[in-house]
Parts: C-alpha cells; sequence; structure tokens
C-alpha cells in the first residue's frame, strides 16, 4: 500500500523569505503525523502546498500518489480539511453548510454530519458566523469527516480552543482513526494534547525539517540527565564526560550538570554513570514538548 | 439585506415625481426613468461591490481555502462566485424596477428600458443583431470584471501593479490606433464600430479570464493570482489587438489587384499612373497605380483625392493621421514609389494646387494659402484669403492665381495672384453678377477661363486674369452643363437644341466653329443621362460618354469632319473634364495613355486604342 502523503524536496519561497527549505518526508497509511514548528516554521505554508492551494517555488505534495497542485479537485474527495482559521461562509449553517457538502462530494453522510455536531453541541440551525471559534473548528471537522475520507489534514486545528474543545476534537479524531484508520496529517502547538495520538512525529525548524521519525524512538533516544562532576586527580578528561553522547543543551545549574542527549542509551548511560567524578547521575524521559524545546527553542550548545 | 435594499429603493420612484420642479413632467416618465436609474445602480454596484470585494478577499486572506478544500475546480468557485453575483445583482435590479414597473403598462417600461440603454444607438448603428439585455449583461460581466482585477491589483501591492498601471495607458492607445488604423485602411464606418465593439467584449472577456486564472493559478496566494491575472489579461488584450491589427494589416496590404469594385479611375495629364479607388477585401481602398508597369502606391486615409503634377511625375494628397492632417507626396518617378509626408497641416486643406512639374504646392486653408516646396516642406509664402469657396492653380513656379468668392458679395468672384517669390498678393480683376457657385476652366495658359452657373443655366468665357467678359457661351436655352478646353485652345461644350444634344465647337475667342451631333441620340425621358467629355487620343479626335451606371457607351468623336464612332459598350474614360475646377494641364495631351484609358462598367480597367480597337484590361476582369 502506497503513502497517501509524500512531500518531495518542497521549497516555499516568499520573495526573498525561505518558508520551506527541501522538505522532504511520507506518512505511512493509517499514521498519525504531527508536524510541528514554531510560529513562522514554515507549517501552514507546507499544508497549503500539500492542499494544492499553493504552488511550491519547487518540489511537490502528493496526495495519494498525484501531484497535490495539478489534482487537487480529485484529492480533495479522499480528504478532510480543517485550516487553521476556522471560516466557511458566514450566513450558511451547519446543516446548509452540509446539505452544500453533500451535492459536491460523490459520497457523503449527513447523517453522521449531524450526529457529530449533536454531539459537539453546535445547534444546526445557527448561521455559521454566529458560532464560537470552538463551535466553528467543531463544524469544520463534523465536515471534514463527513466524506469519510481517507487522509484527513487539520492545520493547527486548536488553536485558540478551550481546553473542553480541545478534548472534544481529539477524542474525536481518536473515534475516527479507531473506527476507520484514515491517515491523519496534522500541525499543531497542542503537542500535549496529540501526543497521544501521534505516532510519527516532524519537526519544521526555520523551513528545514530536522525531524522526522516515529514518535516512540524520538522519545526513546531524547533523555534529560542529570548529574554532579566532582573534579578528581585522576581525572583528565573534565567537561568531556558527555562525549558519548550527542549533548543538545547543556546547563551548568548550582546543584550540578543538566544536559539533554538525543543518542541516549542504556550502555553508554552505565558507562558515563561509572566515569570517576561523576556522581548523583540521573536520567529522565522527556515529553514531546520537551523534546521540541529542546530542538527548536535555543541553539545547541553549552550555557550556564 | 440587498433584496430587501432594493424594496426600500423601489418605493423611491414613486416619490420623485413629487419633487419640486418635476411640476408639469409626466409623472409616469419619471417613475420609470428613476426606477430604471435604480435597477441600473443596483445591478452595477452589486456587481462592482461583490467583484471588487469577494474573491479578492477570499484569495487575499484565504477564506478561499473553504471552497478549495472541496472538491470543486477552480472554475466551477469563480465561476459559481460570478453566477451568485449576478443572480444577486439582477434580483436586486429587478426589485428595484418592477413596482414602478406594474404601475404602468406593464409593456411600456421595457421599451423604456430600451430605449434609455445609451448602447441602443450604437447597436442601431453596427446593425449588430443584440438585444439590450444581452449589452446590460455584458456592462454587469464588466463590472463584475473590473472590479475583480482592481480588488486583487490592490490587496496584492506586488509590482505587476505598475506593470498593470503601465499597461492600462498603453493598450487602450494601441486600441486606438488599431482602431483609427482601420479607419486608413479605408473600413467603413460600421466596419470600425464593430471592431471598437469588438475591442470592447475583448475587454470583458480579458477581464473574466484575467479572474479565473487569478483563482486558477493563485488559490490562497494573491501576489501569485495577481501575477496569474496580469499575465492572462494583458496576453489576451496583447492578442486581441495583434488580432485587431493583423484585421488591419489584412486590409492595409489589399493591392490593386484585390480590387473587386473599382469606382474611380482617374488619369494623370501625362505619365502612366491614375487613380485607381474602389472596394478591396469590403473595404474602401485608393491606388495610384502605374497603368503600364503594375506599380502602385496605396493612398491611405486620403481626406482629399490625390492631385497629379502637370507632368504626371509627382501625386500629392492629404492624409489624416491621429489627430493632425499631414500632405503626403510621392515621386513617381522612383522604381519604387514611397509616400513621405511634407508637412503637417494644422487645419487641414480644402484644396490642393501642385505646379506643373511638382516642385511646389499651394494649400488652401481655413481663412488662407500657403505654398510649399514640396522637397523640402519649407513654407515660401502664404497669403490671408477670408472666404469658404477658394480655387488656385499655378501658372508657374511663382505665380499662383487664385479665384475666391469675395467676402462681402458672394455672388462676385476675386481674381488675385500670389507672387511666390515677393510674397504679395494683388487683386487682379473680379466677375460681378454670378449666381450660386460656379464651375470654372482654365486653359493649358491660364489666359481664359470658362465660367459654368448651373442656377442661371449659362456659360462665359472671361479673360482669366481681369475676369473681363469676353463671350457667353450658352444661356438658359442652350445650356446643357459641359464643357472643356481642347488642347489646341478651342472649346468644346455641350449644348441643347431643342430635346437634342449637340457638342459646340468655339473658337479660343468664344467664337463658333462648328457643331456635331451628341453621340448616343437625343435626351430620353427616365434616369439622367451622365456624360463625360473625356480626353483626346490624337489630335483633332475626342472621346466623350454617355449614359447611366451600367449601360454607359464610349464614343470618339472627329473634331473637324464631325464624325462619330462608338468606341465600346459599357466603358467611361479615365480622364475627364467634371470637376469643379478645371485647372490647366488637367486632361491629357493627345497621345498621352490616360487619354486611352478607360474603366468598365464590369469594374476593370482597359486601354482601348481608338485606332485599331485592340482592347486590354489593365486592372481587374477580362470579360470580353
Amino acid at each position: 500500500m502506497t503513502d497517501p502523503i509524500r512531500v518531495e524536496g518542497l521549497t516555499v519561497r516568499y520573495g526573498k523569505t525561505l518558508a520551506c527549505r527541501e522538505v522532504s518526508f511520507s506518512v505511512a497509511p493509517g499514521a498519525v503525523y504531527a508536524l510541528l514548528g514554531r510560529n513562522g516554521a514554515g507549517k501552514s505554508s507546507l499544508v497549503r502546498c500539500l492542499l494544492g492551494q499553493q504552488k511550491a517555488s519547487s518540489g511537490r505534495a502528493l496526495l495519494f500518489e498525484k501531484d497535490s497542485w495539478s489534482t487537487r479537485r480529485r484529492a480533495m474527495e479522499r480528504t478532510g480539511v480543517v485550516p487553521e482559521e476556522p471560516d466557511a461562509p458566514p450566513a450558511m449553517s451547519a446543516r446548509e453548510l452540509s446539505a452544500f457538502c453533500r451535492r459536491v462530494y460523490p459520497r457523503w453522510n449527513a447523517d453522521a454530519v449531524g450526529a457529530r455536531l449533536e454531539r459537539f453541541g453546535v445547534p444546526e440551525a445557527t448561521p455559521f458566523g454566529k458560532l464560537s471559534k470552538g463551535q466553528k473548528g467543531e463544524v469544520l471537522l463534523a465536515l471534514a469527516l463527513g466524506h469519510t475520507p481517507d487522509v484527513l489534514i487539520l492545520d493547527d486545528p486548536t488553536l485558540g480552543l478551550d481546553v473542553v474543545a480541545r478534548r472534544a476534537l481529539s477524542e474525536e479524531i481518536v473515534g475516527e482513526l479507531a473506527d476507520r484508520g484514515t491517515t491523519v496529517f496534522l500541525t499543531t502547538h497542542d503537542l500535549a494534547g496529540f501526543e497521544g495520538i501521534a505516532t510519527r512525529v516532524g519537526i519544521l525548524k526555520e523551513g528545514r525539517l530536522v525531524v522526522d521519525e516515529d514518535l516512540e524512538a524520538l522519545k526513546a533516544r531524547f533523555r534529560r540527565i542529570r548529574y554532579v562532576n566532582r573534579i578528581t586527580e585522576t581525572r583528565t578528561d573534565f567537561g568531556n564526560e558527555l562525549d558519548a553522547f550527542d549533548a543538545l543543551r547543556v546547563q551548568v545549574r548550582g546543584w550540578g550538570i543538566d544536559a539533554i542527549v538525543t543518542n541516549f542509551d542504556e550502555a553508554a548511560f552505565e558507562r558515563f554513570r561509572a566515569m570517576d567524578g561523576v556522581e548523583n547521575v540521573s536520567a529522565e524521559a522527556l515529553s514531546l514538548e520537551e523534546i521540541f524545546v529542546a530542538l527548536v527553542g535555543e541553539e545547541k550548545g553549552k550555557s550556564s | 439585506m440587498l433584496f430587501v435594499a432594493a424594496a426600500i429603493a423601489a418605493a423611491a420612484p414613486f416619490a420623485v415625481p413629487w419633487l419640486h420642479g418635476l411640476h408639469g413632467v409626466d409623472s409616469v416618465d419619471v417613475r420609470r426613468g428613476t426606477a430604471l436609474a435604480l435597477s441600473l445602480v443596483f445591478l452595477l454596484g452589486t456587481t462592482a461591490f461583490i467583484g471588487g470585494t469577494r474573491l479578492p478577499r477570499a484569495i487575499a486572506e484565504r477564506r478561499i481555502g473553504f471552497d478549495l478544500a472541496r472538491p470543486l475546480s477552480t472554475a466551477a468557485i469563480w465561476g459559481g462566485t460570478l453566477c451568485g453575483t449576478l443572480v444577486l445583482a439582477f434580483g436586486s435590479a429587478l426589485i428595484a424596477f418592477v413596482p414602478a414597473a406594474l404601475a404602468g403598462d406593464a409593456k411600456a417600461p421595457w421599451s423604456l428600458a430600451g430605449e434609455a440603454t445609451a448602447w441602443w444607438a450604437l447597436v442601431d448603428v453596427t446593425e449588430i443583431p443584440v438585444p439590450w439585455p444581452v449589452l446590460v449583461f455584458a456592462a454587469a460581466l464588466l463590472a463584475f470584471g473590473l472590479f475583480s482585477a482592481a480588488g486583487v491589483a490592490i490587496r496584492a501591492r506586488s509590482p505587476w501593479i505598475v506593470f498593470d498601471l503601465l499597461a492600462i495607458p498603453a493598450a487602450a492607445l494601441a486600441a486606438m490606433y488599431g482602431l483609427i488604423r482601420l479607419g486608413w485602411a479605408g473600413v467603413g464606418f460600421e466596419v470600425s464600430v464593430r471592431a471598437l465593439v469588438l475591442v470592447a467584449l475583448l475587454v470583458v472577456l480579458a477581464l473574466l479570464l484575467a479572474g479565473l486564472a487569478a483563482v486558477a493559478r493563485g488559490r490562497t496566494e494573491i501576489r501569485a493570482a495577481h501575477a496569474a491575472q496580469s499575465a492572462v489579461l494583458w496576453g489576451t488584450i496583447a492578442a486581441g489587438l495583434l488580432g485587431l491589427y493583423g484585421y488591419g494589416q489584412w486590409f492595409l496590404s489589399a493591392g490593386p489587384t484585390d480590387l473587386t469594385k473599382i469606382e474611380t479611375v482617374r488619369a494623370a495629364s501625362r505619365g502612366p499612373w491614375a487613380l485607381v479607388a474602389g472596394r478591396a477585401r469590403g473595404a474602401d481602398a485608393s491606388y495610384l497605380y502605374d497603368t503600364a508597369g503594375g506599380r502602385y502606391v496605396r493612398v491611405l486615409s486620403g481626406l482629399r483625392e490625390p492631385i497629379f503634377s502637370g507632368d504626371g511625375s509627382v501625386a500629392v494628397w492629404v492624409q489624416w493621421l491621429w489627430k493632425s492632417t499631414r500632405l503626403r507626396v510621392v515621386d513617381l518617378r522612383e522604381s519604387h514609389p514611397s509616400p513621405h509626408t511634407v508637412v503637417g497641416l494644422a487645419h487641414g486643406a480644402w484644396g490642393l494646387a501642385l505646379d506643373a512639374t511638382g516642385t511646389r504646392i499651394a494649400v488652401i486653408e481655413e481663412g488662407g494659402i500657403s505654398v510649399y516646396a514640396l522637397s523640402t516642406g519649407r513654407l515660401l509664402a502664404s497669403a490671408r484669403i477670408e472666404e469658404s469657396m477658394t480655387r488656385a492653380f499655378f501658372l508657374g513656379p511663382d505665380r499662383l492665381r487664385i479665384y475666391t468668392t469675395a467676402p462681402s458679395d458672394k455672388s462676385r468672384l476675386d481674381i488675385l495672384e500670389l507672387d511666390v517669390s515677393a510674397r504679395r498678393l494683388t487683386r487682379t480683376g473680379s466677375i460681378a453678377g454670378l449666381v450660386g457657385w460656379p464651375f470654372l476652366g482654365t486653359d493649358a495658359t491660364g489666359r481664359r477661363l470658362v465660367c459654368m452657373e448651373y442656377e442661371a443655366k449659362r456659360t462665359r468665357l472671361f479673360d482669366a486674369s481681369t475676369g473681363a467678359l469676353i463671350a457667353p457661351l450658352s444661356d438658359p436655352e442652350t445650356f446643357s452643363g459641359g464643357f472643356r478646353f481642347l488642347s489646341d485652345g478651342r472649346i468644346l461644350l455641350v449644348q441643347r437644341r431643342g430635346r437634342e444634344r449637340v457638342l459646340e465647337i468655339r473658337s479660343p475667342d468664344g467664337g463658333r466653329v462648328g457643331e456635331i451631333p451628341f453621340p448616343g441620340g437625343p435626351l430620353q425621358p427616365g434616369p439622367q443621362r451622365a456624360t463625360a467629355i473625356g480626353g483626346e487620343p490624337a489630335a483633332g479626335q475626342l472621346v466623350v460618354a454617355t449614359g447611366v451606371a451600367g449601360d454607359r457607351n464610349s464614343y470618339l468623336v472627329s473634331l473637324d469632319r464631325g464624325e462619330v464612332r462608338r468606341l465600346g459598350e459599357h466603358l467611361w474614360p479615365a480622364a475627364r473634364w467634371l470637376s469643379f475646377f478645371g485647372p490647366p494641364n488637367s486632361m491629357p495631351p493627345p497621345g498621352e495613355p490616360g487619354a486611352t484609358l478607360f474603366q468598365a462598367d464590369d469594374g476593370s480597367i482597359v486601354r482601348l486604342d481608338p485606332g485599331t480597337g485592340q482592347r486590354s484590361v489593365i486592372l481587374g476582369r477580362d470579360l470580353h
């Protein structure tokens, strides 16, 4: 089975500014791919290219093995979209929007849409423009799932939503995944909310894709190591005790040293702990948010 | 909301007749007129407003993403917006109009709408079978496309707007030039107006295609949308303008052999050249045509018929170009004659006179006369003449004879001479008691003047310089309306003898020499038969023609022996003395090619040797 989403050497340029630089990745069927990045990292540009709403400066984005710019209309028959800013004709109610979608999609389950809206507690007869932001997002999610898409693309769907709305949205996605195994591609700042859903993670930093791997593998190789370094007469390698690791960030605190390493493994850690003068050693797993902050929040290096 | 506003506005026409200042005006007309104006405001205002905001804003703010996230083609998104806009626009226009329409009789408002549509006049003129609702629809499309394009351009703030701003006047000028060029090419007013309408439709089409391109190629990127919009808009307009230029070029490239209907043939007095004019490729076309060698020069946009110099070496005409008129001259002695501009004329030209060798030209303009050197365009002399009817000819390179109606007395013809080198205008004489505008003709020396007055039905011979009467030539009893000076100085008159006509020959001083029955028999009731006194193929021989269109015959008259011989049917001489003013040297002397050139009724030009009867087609179909 081919990957329903593939991005090859995608570059997006706005004048002299590069939003995306040679980004390549793919999303396997049934996977939940979370693309992370700070504001302005290029996530939305990438999503628009993926949806065929923007032409890449170079490279290409493929949906279902076809260039999404040139085959957008066909691709959208099998794709559900929840945009960053929930937007729809303001005068149309959710029911009218569903009726409109029924005419444009080859298959449309109006009952499922109605059921979801009822579950969300969104009034179906209220004009879209008069709904709250959370309700708008829920309407668009319901519409995005109305044609039982093979791929669901969400561009920061929880932006500006309260905790309840965020939870409802993520639960709905989980439910969709459980029901149909839909492939999901999402960008988000709500790392905690989607950590339990995502199977694979990509991290964009200044337009470059610096991470593209399975979430479990990512979390397995990232550790925070804390220790105290007591200088002994026998040691000649002071300051180089972390050489066995790829230390992303090393901070000297009053109590000792705090380091985040990106290639943690138990054997190397045991050798580190056995080093002369290294004491009170501990290794902690990092959350996705901590990994993200470590990767894009600060420059690599030592600080104090 | 829009429909509610239209419904409220629909009440306004009922209040307008009560306004101060409209008492006495038919309230039904006022009501309908107001309702029509309101409906047009709603129609064009709605299309302009939605066109300028809906899609440009959707692209700029990426709200179009909702539509693009559906399996809808960009054409459907754009077309749906357009259709929705038109439904709203026409719906609101109808709501604003209908109450006033229902208040009167049901039919009248629609006819009023038709009459009030300014386009109607255009439709009437061009005879384009387009009903006015279609034109209103086109106006709505134009408003949508125009404001949509402007909305995208303004919101994009891209460098393309500089290109747009430069392209707008450039395209307007190019379109104007293309249309004017059609005028130069001789296409009629109707074709020009049709071309203008096509250009307008092209602009509508280009704007609509550009709007579609902005959505299709820009999608959520307003700058890309603007780039695509500009490329398609100006590309389409450029292609259309190229078509317009090609269309003009097709007319302009027509040669004399493309003439399907030759309406005018006028031979130079000497040499093989002749003016040939008619219809080519559906447009008016005029050429200077070398009847011996086949060379030709297209006479473009000639405001006045070209004139030849006495020796046939130079031809001059006045060309209308853009907003000015120019004097165009061509040296016919060159192997590839090409016209060039000698001088620009601020006020056009009412008349032209070339000297015998084509070195100087006199231009009769509003309020005066000017003499230019043809080689340099230098103004040699000018004189102020405040009258409306002036004719002139050169007596020599430095002497210009001028006949002009006196400003204070329209029945008096003043005779003036302009000394070009001294720049001095002298009144040498006058002729008083004229009735109407006379036809004038001078002999080859410029010493005698024949003055023919149609209204008074008389012809008289005068001293060309002083205006002294030499001899009366015809009176109302004998007047028939034709004369010419023969190459030997004698005068030939077409005179009436009861129901018969005769060719009367007078001596140079006006004395009767003899007369010959006019060829073709007595005058017949029915359509007026035209008469043409043609050239002299040989000394003592004269071509005379008579007949009605489609049935004209030329005869060879032996002036000395009084014999008349029919030369051929359906022939009309190319050299003929029928102009309003016949200056010296305007008729071919005996033996010159122009004297044996004929225009045939089938549209061809033929040369006929009177001696042998041999006939050869110079231009056009040979049906014999």
